[in-house]
């Protein structure tokens, strides 16, 4: 019950906080933007003092009292301690990588310290997600990568980001929220199954086309474990130009198209899933593959460019493109 | 979502050294198997950290709580509730080292180590002591930011320099607290055990016994005069009980219930002063002779002497007046008349008969304590260690041994006089004291313990004889410790006692100091309660709550700028290496014509955007770019490489 209220409180707090301030590439934090209050184990701090005031008190000790005394100085000062460990610090936002519908994004985000400065123990996590902890010791700045999980596709924000710090006593808790102008995409969840439908350029070898074939020589590549001593490029290799192996292909003339039309049983949630589907699987087997969206024609290609735009246009069909 | 911290191994050695640093003065304390515990569950905790052996099972925490909470209660007993209540929370520390693994764990053990840390100042309150504790504070918040610091850079001696410099601008605060907040009395009462036998007069004197109060050096007292300067030598006479009642062997004092009247008129100059008196054991409380008035909550006895209302177990503080001349004529009643006459049936014949034949030739009071202390100074020798005398002890003294100390002396003249019909009693307190003139006050030792006589004479009242001034003057006019200084008795239970070098200079002064610290540090921290009223009026003038809100506030806000100030306004960073500190001097070059450096962008990159921007620099820009790269992820840093990339560094400069 507490739970939840608290839960909610600090849903409305955290919409407040970021009403106050427009998302933004990069920011410093300043007192405008950094919140602080007392921890729970604040409280049993200052309740600590407390008991050990009221033991000065009954046993009219002077040096109790003085205990207790430096108690709450220290309190007071760890306010301002806790607050400086994320003032001055900058946030900025570097890049967001797409990722599948159920898995997480990631993101990058750059942390600058103001001055010389060190920041330590701090904390980030995106709303109801795992925290990272990050610190710049004898470091002005330091890359942090973030994760949050896609829950649509197309372009999507993660939510508010939570830094925060508890540093040094934890009797006290300084955060802040902030919009950052990160997005990222998420491509539709993958959805296995069914075939592409035969007839279309090299329908009878169906899904088996394989792109690394051994018939026509294609170029060079650097060697890396796994590939086939076969192919390794001796001429080269004698020419001290380095370890490379030889390229060859199968000659496909065959382009295979994904296209909106192959499943008609499926939604259209469905359908798109399923097309991502195949272009992972034959993005995989190096295949030159198109895609046929209603309003959209990516003509045959391959490689991670091409991979990335057929999963870019199957992200946000029917979306805003920004 | 919330994660589960783990302490890290520093955070768990602070943990382990904050235990140890707390419980260390407690243990002296406690039962001897207790602090053993202790170390079985540090070593313990050790073993399980060096992953050697595992946490107990809840059972045996368990069956180990019970035992020694019931270990504690049967060895320590109930009556004690303080030390009861510490030794339990000692107990429970202890075994909770068992449970120290995450988090929330570390935080009970610092909480209740800050109280047990405070708890130790119940028992003890010295300097020494108080800088224990402060060490202790330093220790235990070296731990509490040991647990709140980062799992990635752990690190031993960081959280120590952490913990000083959050305790150092929390000092001044908390002067500015214990200055301003205003005491209130104890809420409820909660005594305190002490132990016993404390050195100082006892409320019998026996003569045939040896003082043993030679043998200490001990403060009995400190006094402060108002005016700042000590009565003269001859009259610091510390009047603390009389002794009325006498057995044939022992003299006892003896509870007079009927009140004192003050003295008709106040002749000579009244002296005020500031007596701190030690822990005793005994209630009464010494004033120089003649105290004129009884503060609360002590009284005064008809004997003139002030008794406190309960046994003084601690060091306590009473604002005192005295006049040094005696005019305190009051009549005696019947009642007192007999008591101060009053004599065992029989023994010590040869003194009586003495006493008899005197009073036979004159009658006159004066005259009896003059051929008493002519025959004192005719054949007496004073020293602190005497033969011992028999049955008839003041007979043995005044006609064969004729040697002894001041108790002897005042006792047989005592005798002498109650034998030949004079009103006499004993009165025992100090005689002396020795000046501090680093804080302006009179110490007095207990080797300065005193006995003299106070006879009465009729129109006059009470007057003082000294009959060891009689036997040795030097007693009154020098300080007790010149004098004694020769016998061998003296400060024999005190061998190294810094008095005994007194007569060495440095000694001496070093000695001075340090009481004179202890006395301000007792006046100014431990009794602070009672000078708080003066200071707030001196400092405040009239005290009200917003100058008292005022006070706080003032000195709160300095401190916290200054610490503000430290904390945010720190240097731009000193680049240690000369790679990228000439890297940052370059891309300021180049921000200055707005070509800066994108938040995250490699150094190649920079280069190229740079080298499209500006063509004539592309080569410099470009060979900067790619020596830097060199330097930074080829192994080990040639100095040729090193060289030529200050130098492409210093010719992009130029070309700017």
């Amino acid at each position: 019950m507490t739970e939840r209220w608290s839960r909610r409180l600090g849903a409305r707090a955290r919409r407040w906080a970021l009403g106050r301030h427009a998302p933004a590439r990069s920011l410093t934090l300043t007192q405008k933007r950094i919140f602080i209050f007392p921890t729970r184990a604040g409280l049993w701090f200052l309740f600590a003092a407390l008991v050990i005031l009221l033991l000065g008190i009954n046993y009219e000790n002077n040096l109790v009292y003085a205990v207790s005394f430096v108690l709450l100085s220290l309190f007071v000062v760890s306010i301002l301690h806790t607050y400086s460990n994320l003032a001055g610090l900058t946030i900025t936002a570097l890049a967001a990588k797409p990722c599948l519908v159920g898995e997480s994004a990631e993101f990058e985000l750059l942390l600058r310290a103001g001055r010389r400065r060190n920041y330590e123990a701090l904390q980030l996590c995106w709303v109801d997600q795992a925290p990272v902890s990050c610190d710049l010791i004898d470091d002005s700045e330091r890359r942090v990568r973030l994760y949050a999980q896609a829950v649509e596709r197309g372009w999507w924000r993660p939510g508010a980001l939570l830094i925060e710090t508890f540093y040094p006593l934890g009797l006290l808790r300084a955060w802040t929220w902030l919009e950052t102008d990160l997005q990222a995409l998420a491509y539709p969840r993958p959805l296995e199954g069914g075939l592409l439908p035969p007839g279309q350029g090299n329908g009878e070898r169906g899904s088996a086309v394989s792109g690394r074939g051994s018939e026509d020589f294609a170029g060079l590549e650097t060697y890396q474990q796994g590939m086939s001593p076969r192919h390794i490029a001796w001429k080269q290799l004698a020419a001290g130009q380095g370890l490379h192996a030889k390229q060859f292909v199968d000659h496909a003339d065959d382009q295979l198209w994904l296209d909106w039309s192959f499943w008609p049983e499926l939604d259209t949630e469905q359908r798109l899933s399923r097309l991502c589907y195949w272009t992972l699987k034959l993005a995989r087997q190096r295949v030159q593959y198109g895609l046929r969206l209603p309003g959209v024609e990516i003509p045959p290609g391959r490689g991670g460019r091409h991979r990335h735009q057929v999963l870019r246009a199957l992200a946000l069909h029917g979306r805003a493109s920004r | 979502m919330k994660a589960v911290y783990q302490l890290t191994r520093p955070a768990l050695l602070w943990q382990l050294l904050m235990v140890v640093a707390v419980l260390l003065p407690h243990s002296l304390r406690l039962p001897w198997w207790l602090p053993l515990m202790t170390f079985g569950a540090l070593g313990w905790r050790l073993w399980v950290h060096l992953g050697r052996t595992s946490f107990p099972h809840w059972s045996v925490k368990f069956m180990m709580a019970v035992t020694a909470g019931i270990g504690v209660i049967m060895s320590i007993g109930r009556g004690n509730g303080p030390e009861l209540a510490v030794a339990l929370l000692f107990a429970g520390f202890s075994l909770k080292l068992l449970e120290i693994y995450k988090r929330r764990d570390a935080l009970v053990l610092i909480y209740v180590a800050y109280f047990l840390a405070a708890t130790e100042l119940l028992f003890g309150q010295s300097l020494l002591h108080a800088l224990y504790i402060a060490l202790v504070l330093v220790l235990i918040t070296a731990a509490l930011n040991s647990v709140y610091q980062s799992e990635r850079h752990p690190d031993f001696w960081r959280p120590l320099r952490a913990s000083v410099r959050l305790l150092l601008p929390a000092l001044p605060l908390m002067v500015v607290l214990f200055v301003l907040v205003p005491r209130i009395g104890p809420i409820w009462y909660a005594p305190l055990a002490q132990e016993e036998a404390r050195t100082g007069l006892s409320d019998t004197l026996s003569p045939g016994d040896v003082s043993r109060l030679t043998g200490s050096s001990d403060v009995a007292f400190r006094v402060q005069f108002d005016n700042g300067r000590p009565p003269p030598a001859s009259s610091r006479y510390w009047r603390g009980l009389t002794y009325d009642r006498f057995d044939g062997r022992r003299w006892e004092a003896e509870a007079d219930r009927s009140p004192f009247e003050s003295p008709r008129s106040d002749s000579g100059t009244l002296l005020r002063y500031n007596m701190t008196q030690e822990p005793s054991g005994q209630p009464w409380v010494y004033a120089l002779d003649y105290p004129v008035a009884a503060p609360w909550p002590l009284r005064m006895q008809a004997n003139q002497t002030l008794r406190a209302p309960a046994k003084i177990r601690q060091r306590m503080d009473f604002a005192l007046a005295s006049r040094l001349s005696s005019d305190s004529f009051q009549a005696l009643t019947a009642t007192q008349r007999a008591r101060y006459l009053a004599l065992p049936e029989g023994g010590n014949e040869r003194t009586r008969a003495l006493a008899l034949s005197w009073r036979a030739q004159d009658d006159s009071t004066e005259a009896l304590v003059a051929r008493a202390l002519a025959l004192y100074a005719r054949a007496f020798r004073y020293t602190l260690t005497p033969q011992r005398l028999g049955d008839d002890s003041i007979d043995d003294f005044l006609f064969d041994t004729q040697e002894g100390f001041c108790g002897h002396f005042a006792s047989s003249l005592t005798f002498l006089l109650r034998a030949a019909g004079v009103p006499t009693r004993i009165v025992g307190g100090y005689l002396g004291g020795e000046w501090n003139p680093y804080e302006s006050y009179l110490v007095v030792r207990q080797f300065e313990a005193h006995a003299w006589t106070e006879v009465w004479h009729q129109g006059r009242g009470w007057v003082r004889v000294d009959p060891t001034a009689a036997v040795a003057p030097e007693r009154i006019e020098q300080s007790a410790e010149q004098l004694l200084s020769s016998q061998p008795e003296f400060l024999s239970d005190t061998l190294l006692s810094p008095v005994r070098f007194g007569h060495i200079g440095w000694i001496n002064t070093l000695r001075m100091r340090a009481d004179a610290l202890n006395f301000v540090w007792h006046r100014w921290v431990l009794s602070y309660q009672l000078r708080q009223n003066d200071l707030l009026q001196k400092l405040l003038g009239e005290v009200t709550l917003w100058k008292l809100a005022l006070g706080l506030l003032i000195p709160f806000s300095l401190v916290l700028g200054w610490v503000a100030l430290g904390l945010l306004r720190q240097r731009r960073p000193k680049t240690k290496d000369p790679v990228d500190a000439a890297l940052l001097r370059l891309i300021a070059r180049f921000e200055s014509r707005g070509l800066g450096r994108k938040p995250g962008e490699p150094v190649g990159r920079y280069a190229q955007r740079i080298a499209l921007e500006r063509p004539d620099l592309a080569p410099i820009i470009g060979t900067v770019a790619r020596l830097y790269e060199q330097l930074r992820y080829a192994e080990g840093g040639e100095p040729q490489l090193h060289r030529a990339y200050l130098a492409a560094v210093r010719a992009c400069v130029r070309q700017l």
